[in-house]
């Protein structure tokens, strides 16, 4: 065999391998930067891009979504076949592949490696989580695996750091490898239609031969009819594949699995020579009894609503204190400033507009950082893939699978990274169904809405003696998102985007002890960006609207007839008779139009609107201001327990979140899907709403 | 002079309020900010480790 080696220069290293190996973790442990990292499958959806300083030179590096082949279908998977392939334009193909792979797992990892290394671009593989391998009882002869892949083999435990340095070194002695290192046998007949498609694809279609040599694997083994490559090859590579498919069903081979088998048999031979099982395999681990109670199909329940149900009880309880504080330095600040400036107009913008519009939103970050706090633990832990696999059963009833849980769980967190994360889904009208759905998942930026307004108007009572009334209302409004998510899905499956129900595989991955460092950097980006949110655009809107609401001016009367004279008060006096059915005041419509940039907005723009109306009376709190707000024609409260449930059914199902219409564009191609989405979540907002205000008076009445 | 003098408060309320709209508008038209909401891809800077 001849073997051609020369050395590389180093520009670009793509990280590939399964999901859930840590890829993330070793490319922020290389680049420095923070990527989202969790112990669950596709948590990279697409490539990141970082660069690292090895001696003088600058490299790129590439972290890939996770793939089990490189046949996949999916769009994260597709981007690590188009990158290796040099598709995408402006990223060459990477000069070394880094393939990290689970250590405990490693049979299942050699299948991907394989069919790297058959694309002879160098490779270096990162054994992860290698501090692991003896507690899962097995011993990895690194040695014997060079040998027979032809490639180095680094131990490494990527998340404390250790064998980064010899990863990197690793590097300077790489060499290109022209040499056949395809060790893998086919057998005979297969072997020479796959070469002589080979040539013909290299010949015919110019194609590159390590490109080709995969591409004929997958034309070989395809179930599509011929015909549906007609755009992408000449006639003549058509015969001749056809040919190809005739000849090989003729002499009796599977052409589906026979390439898939073949390439098993060899890296399960080099599993077995090269791994040992000092304990005997498939005993049962303490991690099988976790999973027997945690994926049991009534506990599995129970447990997921009981954690639920903590996390609520844990952001009204805990969360209370720093938020109190957070509010009393508003405060001081508001009367410090009062103080200095004399009574007027920059003073009224400076404590009332803005004061009152940003403190009102900032005062609940600590109930933000408490929820992202709870749903990284269930990340980290490996948690978020148990909890797939048990609503399998209620999204397959819907026509979903388990795999379409996972985005919308993690929409609770943010409907943006939720809906990026549907790429993992094969399916395009599966995808699309999730994607439609995801914002009715309750997201944290909902959160200072049913806050502020169960805090103000649901009595703090306790029922059965543990649970606190305000956590059953908070639970009951993410409960009512999921399920208008689910039937929602299920309508939009037995109608426009109808299709076969899709079976569900998925990995669960091993439980592991979260990281404080992981969860903190987490909540620590978190918490900036709320608090950049609150700097920039509620701080904006805040300006604006303490101008619409101060201008035009009126010389006499109260400050409630000066807002009703104001530019605000007359465009809230125009919408009011839309929203009076749903039982809303003008006020409560110039927050929900002030929101439809971004919901937490509907809280600063009561916070500055308030504070106007009140500005000839003592300072008092935004919650004890609308608690005393009463109709100057009826003479009724304003706000009362309905109007506030009112208020939250409408934010749980209202689109509400220009970010994430501007990403479903993005995601779908297009304005069709992102229109229809607005559309049918508004209308279901005001259709909820309505049905909700005219039960509670029946009831009331 | 007088007015300024009477008015000071108004003059930079209306001012700050200008540069408000002004930076709202800029921001809706570079939409930036707009997809980068997420602490996936808003928080995402380049930082370089050296070896």
């Amino acid at each position: 065999m001849n073997s051609t080696v020369q050395k590389i220069s180093l520009r670009t290293i793509a990280l590939i391998g399964n999901p859930n190996c840590g890829k993330t973790t070793l490319f922020n442990e290389l680049t420095g930067l923070r990527q989202k990292v969790g112990n669950y499958p596709g948590v990279t959806v697409e490539k990141k891009e970082g660069k690292i300083l090895i001696g003088t030179e600058e490299i790129t590096v590439l972290d890939l979504p996770g793939t089990y082949s490189l046949s996949a279908n999916s769009l994260d998977e597709k981007v690590v076949t188009d990158i290796l392939f040099g598709k995408i334009p402006g990223t060459p193909i990477p000069d070394i592949v880094v393939f990290v792979s689970d250590a405990t797992n490693l049979e299942r990892n050699l299948y991907l490696l394989s069919q790297v290394i058959d694309l002879k671009i160098p490779t270096v593989v990162a054994l992860n989580m290698y501090d692991r391998i003896q507690d899962t009882g097995i011993t990895i002869d690194t040695a014997q695996l060079r040998n027979e892949f032809g490639v180095p083999f680094i131990p490494m435990t990527a998340s404390k750091g250790a064998g980064i340095k010899e990863l990197l070194s690793s590097f300077e002695n790489i060499v290109s490898n022209t040499d056949g290192i395809r060790k893998w046998k086919l057998p005979d007949i297969v072997r020479i239609e796959h070469e002589e498609l080979v040539s013909i694809l290299v010949e015919n279609e110019k194609m590159a031969e390590s490109a080709a040599f995969h591409e004929a694997q997958l034309l070989l083994s395809t179930p599509k009819d011929i015909i549906s490559f007609s755009d992408e090859y000449s006639g003549e590579t058509l015969t001749h594949l056809q040919r190809d498919h005739n000849n090989l069903e003729m002499n009796g081979y599977n052409r589906h699995s026979v390439f898939v088998e073949s390439r098993f048999r060899w890296t399960n031979s080099v599993y077995k020579n090269s791994v040992r099982h000092t304990a005997p395999r498939h005993q049962k681990t303490v991690h099988d009894a976790i999973d027997a109670v945690l994926t049991h199909h009534i506990w599995g329940f129970v447990i997921f609503f009981a954690l639920m149900a903590v996390m609520f009880q844990m952001i009204f309880t805990w969360a209370i204190y720093p938020m109190l504080l957070i509010g009393s330095a508003f405060d001081t600040l508001a009367h410090l400033i009062s103080a200095i400036i004399p009574q007027g107009d920059l003073q009224s913008l400076i404590t009332r507009g803005i004061i009152g519009g940003v403190g009102a939103v900032v005062t609940f970050l600590p109930q933000i950082l408490f929820l992202f706090l709870f749903l990284g633990f269930l990340e980290d832990t490996g948690y978020m893939a148990r909890a797939a696999f048990i609503m399998d059963r209620i999204m397959n009833k819907v026509g979903l699978h388990g795999k379409s849980f996972i985005p919308l769980l993690s929409s609770f967190a943010c409907a943006i990274p939720g809906i990026m994360a549907t790429r993992t889904i094969e399916n395009p009208r599966d995808r699309l169904v999730t994607i439609l759905v995801a914002p009715l998942m309750s997201c944290s930026a909902r959160l200072p809405v049913f806050s502020l307004l169960i805090a103000s108007f649901i009595p703090n009572i306790l029922l059965f003696g543990f649970v606190s009334l305000p956590a059953v209302v908070l639970i009951s409004l993410y409960l009512l998102g999921l399920i208008s998510a689910l039937l929602t899905a299920r309508l939009l499956k037995s109608t426009v985007l109808k299709g076969p129900k899709p079976a569900f595989i998925m990995e669960l991955p091993p439980y592991r002890i979260p990281t404080l460092k992981n969860t903190f950097i987490h909540m620590w980006e978190r918490s900036l960006l709320f608090l950049k949110n609150a700097g920039t655009i509620i701080l904006g809107v805040s300006i604006v609207l303490w101008f619409l609401a101060t201008y035009p001016k009126m010389e006499e009367g109260t400050s409630s007839e000066k807002l009703a004279h104001s530019f605000v008060g007359r465009a809230g006096h125009v919408i009011e008779p839309v929203l009076k059915p749903l039982g809303f005041d003008w006020k409560i419509g110039i927050g929900i139009i002030s929101s439809l940039l971004q919901r937490e907005v509907f809280v600063g723009t009561l916070g500055t609107i308030y504070n106007i109306e009140h500005a000839d009376e003592e300072s008092a709190t935004l919650k004890q201001q609308m608690q005393k707000d009463k109709d100057p024609v009826t003479g009724q409260p304003v706000f009362s327990i309905l109007t506030a449930l009112c208020i939250m059914v409408y934010y749980v199902l209202a689109m509400q979140c220009l970010s994430t219409v501007a990403v479903v564009r993005r995601e779908t191609n297009g304005w069709k899907w992102p229109a229809a989405q607005f559309v049918y979540m508004t209308l279901l907002a005001y259709l909820g709403t309505f049905i909700t205000y005219r039960v509670g008076l029946w009831i009331l009445s | 002079m007088d007015t300024l003098v009477t008015h000071w408060q108004e003059i930079i309320s209306l001012a700050i309020v200008a540069s408000a709209v002004g930076a709202m508008i800029r921001s809706a038209l570079n939409r930036k900010d707009m997809k980068n909401n997420c602490s996936n891809c808003a928080l995402m800077e380049m930082k370089k480790k050296e070896y």
